[in-house]
């Protein structure tokens, strides 16, 4: 079975992305919404652990 | 919350003298421990990266607000009201929610599934620590001079020798797999036995913070290989036009799900261990938030860029489409090979999926390790004996039919199918059965910061919607074509023209023709063995409720809900 997926994932590698996979990678960038969803998301995640975590230890140090 | 050992009255005038958390934050990194595993690391930027990347994470945060961390919240308040009764586990606080001999049998499967999906999971487990060790000692074999395609080959057929699938013989299972198996389990069973605050919650004190610290220097090294950036772009550039896609709403709403732990009873045995008036609020989104913090920063920025930047960009919808193994066991050891000091980098990289791994089949273990103690009155010690028993004979056909699909199987029905079903089941009996109203007061109680009111109809309505949504889709995509797909053409000749009643008995029960599972046509013999892990399972599902029953004949279990009740 993985010697079948194996072969699998190189064939469809080898379809997908020839030698010009290096140059294509080069040319694959973060857009302007990429930059943003993943910003938003950050530090949507950031503010959650933050106010959270801010708490439970507080609430700890008052025990 | 300190409690290490505490001695509270029950409803009953029962002394509890069950364990309990030394400290909140303890219990916050042992819940995080719980969610946190391979999944944050490997499925999440790969199925990020299919549905629309960037545009996913609108879906997937609306799933959290909506199923993730509501459906959380009701685990956390079942378990924290069954422990008031003095139950540790499913089967008895099911009872205190719902007066019918039923209830109890329902809860047997929140013993049932953590137990079945603790035996593949800590296989697996033994994979990341032999992988770590492995790579530490310079064991990993080299890739110098080859192409990213011949490397990954390399890596496959390395991993194949450590699994032992690819031995020639009928069965699977390497000298270093056992051995790595047998090392994991005994790590497990130790710190079980150690009981709650001190071996749970230690390691988790111990292991969550390391495994942070790692991921973040995996994570700074792969962003700094060229190319790189091209792996963040693939899993964050939005794709709007997927937000359309009902398939990409339900692979959100499945990935919130299975990213908490939610449906594996693991949960409930955590919160039993709480107070009546302690936080389960603030405590639960904490563990969600630092979940999401693994998953969405940690997981997103490590597997799927270190990919991209060794196989290139054209080659992410391969990579993210490989599945998990082949991204967390082929392709990374494969980037690790190639750069500097890359048997640290790998070694570190292992080593924070153990701890991933081990955090969670710990609190998969507690469920069976509770009811054991709690139930049927054994020390902590013969209960933790017991456990690595069952652990060790069920996973032992596991590790020999590797390549025929027995872990798979244990995967789909304990690893997601019972999940959900487990899941449906517990939100019904406390938000429609006990009462919607006690159900919200009942999570509410002790919490430390407001439970906005507008929960109370998401967990009543939208939660067992979205669970149904995601069962039915479930059974008709996987369910059905694994169970009901046969064809009567065979390799070896078995056709419908030529079968006799045998084999037209044994063609009805699924042991002969051929299934499509996966979308991979698979052979009778593969088929027969998949049928055995199923009724593997069922004994194990069997044991499990007759264990039930004799703990409310014999010990009299039954007894504290319905003094509750008077009281």
């Amino acid at each position: 079975m993985t010697n079948l997926t194996i072969a699998t994932f190189l064939a469809f590698i080898q379809a997908a992305a020839p030698a010009a996979a290096r140059e294509q990678q080069a040319g694959q960038v973060l857009t302007g919404g990429g930059w943003l969803f993943m910003s938003m998301a950050w530090v949507f995640i950031l503010v959650l652990v933050y106010f959270t975590f801010s708490k439970v230890l507080l609430a700890g140090r008052k025990k | 919350m300190s409690r290490e050992k505490h001695t509270d009255i029950n409803l009953d005038g029962v002394a509890d003298s069950r364990e309990g958390w030394a400290s909140q934050l303890g219990l916050v990194l042992a819940m995080a421990g719980n969610a946190v595993g391979l999944g944050n690391f490997l499925r999440f930027p790969a199925i990020a990266a299919r549905n629309g990347g960037g545009a996913f994470m609108i879906p997937y945060f609306i799933s959290l607000l909506l199923l993730g961390i509501p459906l959380m919240w009701i685990e956390w308040g079942i378990g924290r009201h069954g422990g008031k009764y003095g139950y540790s586990t499913s089967p008895g606080m099911f009872q205190t929610l719902w007066r019918h001999p039923l209830a109890k049998y329902l809860g047997a499967l929140g013993v049932f599934i953590p137990l079945a999906f603790v035996i593949f999971y800590t296989y697996i487990e033994s994979w990341t620590l032999g992988y770590a060790v492995l790579s530490f000692t310079g064991q990993m074999p080299s890739i110098e001079g080859q192409s990213p395609q011949q490397a990954f080959s390399t890596m496959g057929n390395f991993l194949g020798a450590y699994h032992g699938t690819n031995n020639g013989w009928p069965v699977s299972g390497s000298v270093m797999s056992w051995i790595f198996l047998a090392i994991t389990l005994f790590a497990n069973i130790y710190i079980i036995s150690r009981g709650i605050s001190g071996g749970i919650e230690k390691v988790a004190k111990i292991g969550m913070p390391l495994l942070i610290l790692f991921a973040v220097i995996v994570g700074i090294r792969v962003l700094s290989l060229p190319g790189a950036m091209g792996g963040m772009a693939f899993v964050w550039n939005p794709d709007f036009s997927q937000l359309t896609n009902g398939a990409t709403w339900l692979a959100a709403a499945g990935q919130i799900f299975f990213t908490l732990s939610l449906g594996t009873g693991s949960i409930e045995t955590y919160a039993s261990y709480l107070k009546e008036n302690d936080d389960i609020v603030l405590t639960g989104l904490a563990t969600s938030s630092m979940n999401e913090f693994c998953e969405v920063i940690l997981g997103g920025s490590i597997a799927i860029p270190a990919a991209t930047a060794f196989f290139g960009a054209g080659a992410a919808t391969a990579i993210a489409n490989a599945g998990t193994f082949n991204l967390g066991f082929q392709t990374m050891p494969a980037v690790f090979s190639t750069v500097p000091a890359g048997f640290i980098f790998g070694g570190i990289w292992f080593t924070l999926l153990f701890f991933a791994g081990i955090t969670s089949s710990l609190a998969l273990s507690q469920p069976a390790m509770a009811f054991l103690q709690d139930e049927l009155k054994l020390s902590r010690q013969r209960a933790a004996l017991i456990v690595g028993s069952i652990i060790f004979v069920a996973v032992v056909p596991i590790v020999l039919f590797l390549q025929h699909g027995y872990l798979d199987e244990f995967d789909f029905w304990s690893g997601e199918f019972l999940l959900l079903v487990f899941a449906l089941i517990e939100t019904i009996l406390f938000f429609w059965i006990f009462g919607g109203r006690k159900a919200f007061n009942e999570i509410k109680k002790g919490q430390q910061i407001n439970l906005p009111g507008f929960f109370y109809p998401i967990m009543k309505y939208v939660v067992p919607t979205l669970i149904s949504v995601i069962l039915i889709k479930g059974t008709i995509d996987s369910l059905i074509p694994r169970m009901f797909s046969k064809r009567w053409v065979d390799a070896a000749g078995f056709s419908k023209a030529t079968a006799g009643v045998g084999e037209r008995l044994m063609y009805e029960f699924g042991l002969a023709g051929r299934t499509l599972v996966n979308n991979t046509d698979i052979t009778s013999y593969e088929t027969t063995l998949r049928w055995v892990a199923r009724f593997e399972m069922i004994a194990l599902c069997a044991l499990v409720m007759a264990m039930t029953g004799i703990a409310w004949k014999k010990y009299g279990r039954g007894r504290l809900a319905k003094e509750a009740d008077a009281a």
